[in-house]
């Protein structure tokens, strides 16, 4: 999770306080579609599997929160 | 002054609208006959043009044996049919929108063919990465719940923006490699035939971008005329991006695929590259002031 903030943090040098487990990182724009590509390898490079997007939403990626649950966790099913 | 979509089509635009629906007439073809299609494509040198794949002029590059190259022009150019693929499917949806919507009675006419060609497109693409790759690459795109919420002049200057710059890159690629005499006669081919249809859509795009881009600058308010460039600048470079592609240096026996993009995506020769990839883009919107960097 922390290359994650990390990245966050790389690519919105105006971010200076914390980022909430649970804040909205797509509603704040810390995330937008046209990142989404980097944020994806990003996560499957940490996590080491593959992101198949047939089978996620836009709402798997809102929260730090549901990030760690549905990509990150070592009990997270296999999405690809 | 008004704003509605239907005043942004001045004589110009009308005048392509004309001239690009004539020639598309004119030029009208059977795709589906145009190509042979070997069982077996003889591929003795690489898949496509050394100069585009994203490995050209990087160290990286220096440490990759004959094989891996050839397997990844393979992968690399299955991997460029894709996005096409893909790229195709979302600006068919963004025209099919657009026919005969009140404001869109101008550009209509050329909608048809520009819709009847992308189809035919899609398909020979796809024929392509199916017989000789045996798949496509999937999508790694998601729209997003904030896309397309701005006014109507900034969400159809960001949707023809999208499709235009999308060709032009696609065209650069096109364009090389039909002229590539190193390359499978088939390969050429593809590459050819979109090119010559891709002429007429780019000059279409240009004209609608051009004129929906003069009234944001001439009706649109200061946030959103900045907000049109940064998004300019920020969908040049993604395009660019998504050529790099962790699934072909996967797939290309490349090991740890992941730290192979990050190095490649930061080789100064990349840089340079992407001038050359994007340089036809950069100048139309360097000419119509729609660039961060232009002083307007
Ligand atoms: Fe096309
Ligand atoms: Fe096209």
């Amino acid at each position: 999770m922390e290359r994650v903030i990390e990245w966050l943090r790389a690519k919105n040098p105006e971010l200076t306080g914390e980022v909430g487990d649970d804040a909205d990182l797509i509603e704040s724009r810390l995330i937008d579609s046209l990142q989404f590509l980097e944020f994806i390898y990003l996560l499957e490079d940490i996590s080491g599997r593959t992101i198949d997007l047939q089978e996620v939403t836009v709402d798997d990626f809102r929260t730090l929160t549901r990030i760690q649950e549905r990509f990150l966790s070592p009990d997270a099913v296999e999405v690809g | 002054m008004p704003t509605g979509i239907g005043q942004v089509w001045d004589e110009e635009v009308r005048a392509a609208v004309d001239r690009l629906t004539e020639a598309s007439t004119e030029h009208y073809y059977n795709p589906y006959k145009t190509f042979d299609w070997p069982a077996d494509l003889q591929v003795d040198g690489l898949w496509m043009s050394a100069d585009l794949m994203t490995v050209h002029g990087t160290e990286a590059a220096e440490q990759l044996d004959d094989e891996q190259l050839r397997a990844l022009s393979k992968w690399e150019s299955v991997n460029f049919y894709s996005l096409n693929v893909h790229g195709i499917r979302e600006l068919m949806f963004e025209v099919t929108n657009r026919l005969y919507a009140p404001g869109f009675e101008v550009p209509t006419p050329f909608f048809h063919h520009f819709l009847g060609e992308e189809n035919e497109h899609m398909w020979f693409f796809a024929e392509f990465c199916l017989r000789y790759g045996g798949k496509l690459y999937p999508s790694r795109a998601m729209a997003f719940p904030g896309d397309g919420k701005g006014s109507a002049l900034l969400d159809n200057f960001i949707v023809f923006s999208r499709i235009l710059i999308f060709e032009q890159i696609v065209d650069h690629f096109n364009s090389r490699m039909a002229a590539d005499t190193s390359l499978n006669e088939t390969i050429r081919a593809i590459n050819r035939v979109h090119h010559q249809d891709e002429s007429r859509h780019i000059a279409f795009g240009c004209q609608l971008v051009r004129a929906l881009f003069e009234r944001l600058l001439a009706a649109g308010n200061e946030e959103e005329i900045s907000a049109a460039r940064r998004y300019i600048e920020r969908y040049i470079q993604a395009s660019l991006e998504q050529l790099y592609s962790i699934d072909v240096y996967r797939d290309s026996g490349i090991p740890d695929p992941f730290a192979f993009r990050t190095r490649l995506l930061a080789d100064p020769a990349r840089q340079q590259a992407h001038q050359a990839i994007a340089g036809r883009t950069y100048a139309f919107y360097n000419r119509i002031g729609a660039l961060p960097c232009t002083p307007r």
